[in-house]
């Protein structure tokens, strides 16, 4: 387990592109458009990688045993079937975990000098929620 | 619905076609096996990308789509190519040439309108006293000179990787003149338009303000643009001389290298008559103006019939090296 934990930690932290690609399939098999789909809609519209950029960190990730392809098909009747699915291994999913971990911490950290509170107080936009005292005190423990 | 047709034929989408095929050219910049992986995928996402961008409608919007699209596949490409180490088909480099010419001759018209409506705004400037309405918008749409330089080397690399053997030295020290022309053009002449458009921004009129030159600058760089211009007309009348003695191009298709030495002598006349005798007003700037436009319509012309020549010499080369089996395309 140890092993496996380091072997792990030496890939993290991911690129913003790789993390948002296992997110989108921690939700579920997607195929490539889907995954653009739900990063733009994760981000508000502000990151909208290309299919060059996509592919590319499809790739590496399917080099590094994060993903595979799968064979099921949610619609075969309605979708092309030429079309390829994606869904993270197990390895993938653990490193997703790490890393929305490490996120996590990083915004306790932020929360906990204030700058959440900060954005609050001058206007600008925060996601419902963000800024409760200890919101997050149940992340980090699981490391 | 999927916006992707059941039985596969993208091509067959309404309005996709064109850009599709576009597309599907233009993904030779990557390795092979990475195409062969990924390319048939890619096409599609950028075909429903396409399709959504569309509905949205605006020309606007598909021009940022656009350049989206191709700043992604440059950078993209590009690292992939690094990765594997660069390692190009010939059959490849001369047909990405090819693509790149005809893509470059599309951008020479565009600009050549810019530079008309430049020209328009000078006109309309001495002539009405509220000056023109268009003022600055041609400098603004100049800033896409670069991407033309970036098409024409690549054009001109396609060409040489055809018969660099049969071109030699010549043929090396000419897309050497071509290459340090076209980027002090550009830098130059990207530098003289955000100049004059930040100067013409000022002005109500031209008769209340000198749209010319308020600090020597803008002179300066319109001569190192001139120059470099003249050092790329002559690097390209020389190696349209030498590729055309080498038989470059396949049996039929020198035409367009005859082309390209034709139009660039007048061109190159008018250039060093510009650099002997200077303008002396706006109007001699207007009409020199008028004569390059031409030259540049006929450097369109020459390279849209070259790029179309390159693709049909790629098309007799070997082609390149098959894709590893593991590679293999999207399963049907």
């Amino acid at each position: 387990m140890m092993a496996e934990n380091d072997d792990i930690a030496h890939l993290l932290p991911l690129t913003p592109i790789a993390f948002h690609i296992l997110l989108a399939l921690a939700g579920g098999e997607r195929h490539g458009y889907a995954l653009l789909q739900e990063i733009a809609a994760t981000t508000e519209g502000q990151f909208r990688p290309g299919p060059g950029t996509l592919y590319r960190s499809l790739k590496q990730l399917l080099d590094l045993g994060l993903i595979e392809q799968s064979d099921v098909r949610p619609d075969p009747t309605l979708d092309d079937e030429r079309r390829r699915y994606y869904r993270l291994t197990a390895r993938g999913w653990r490193t997703a975990q790490r890393e929305a971990m490490r996120l996590a911490r990083l915004v306790y950290e932020a929360e906990s000098k204030r700058l959440l509170g900060e954005a609050r107080d001058t206007g600008e936009r925060s996601q419902p929620g963000i800024g409760g005292p200890g919101w997050l005190g149940h992340v980090g423990g699981g490391r | 619905m999927s916006d992707v047709t059941r039985n596969g034929s993208l091509s067959r989408v309404a309005g996709v076609e064109a850009p599709h095929r576009l597309y599907r050219a233009l993904l030779l910049a990557y390795p092979p096996a990475f195409r062969c992986e990924f390319g048939e995928e890619m096409t599609q996402v950028f075909a429903t990308a396409y399709r959504a961008a569309v509905r949205q409608g605006g020309v606007s919007l598909l021009f940022r789509f656009w350049c989206v699209m191709l700043l992604d596949l440059a950078v993209t490409a590009t690292a992939e190519r690094l990765k594997e180490g660069f390692h190009m088909s010939r059959s490849t480099v001369v047909r990405l040439g090819g693509i790149a010419l005809l893509l470059g001759s599309v951008l020479q018209i565009a600009l050549l309108a810019a530079q008309a409506a430049i020209t328009l705004d000078y006109a309309v400037a001495y002539t009405a006293p509220t000056g023109s309405p268009w003022i600055g918008r041609g400098e603004a749409a100049i800033s896409l000179a670069p991407a033309l330089a970036v098409l024409l080397l690549l054009g001109l690399v396609g060409l040489h990787a055809l018969g660099h053997t049969r071109v030699g030295a010549a043929g090396l020290i000419a897309i050497t003149l071509i290459a340090v022309g076209l980027v002090a053009q550009t830098v130059a002449g990207i530098f003289a338009s955000a100049l004059s458009w930040s100067e013409l921004s000022a002005c109500i009129s031209a008769r209340d303000c000198n749209i010319y030159d308020s600090t020597g600058m803008f002179r300066q760089a319109i001569a190192i643009a001139n120059n470099g211009n003249l050092i790329a007309m002559v690097g390209l009348l020389l190696y349209g001389i030498v590729a055309l003695r080498a038989r470059l191009l396949p049996r039929g298709n020198s035409l367009p290298l005859l082309l390209a030495v034709a139009s660039q002598l007048p061109y190159l006349i008018v250039r060093i008559s510009f650099a002997l005798v200077p303008s002396p007003d706006a109007v001699g700037d207007i009409r020199i103006d008028s004569v390059l436009m031409v030259g540049s319509l006929a450097v369109a012309v020459v390279s849209f019939l070259l790029g179309r020549a390159i693709l049909r010499a790629a098309s007799q080369l070997p082609p390149a090296p098959a894709a590893p089996a593991s590679a293999a395309p999207v399963q049907a």
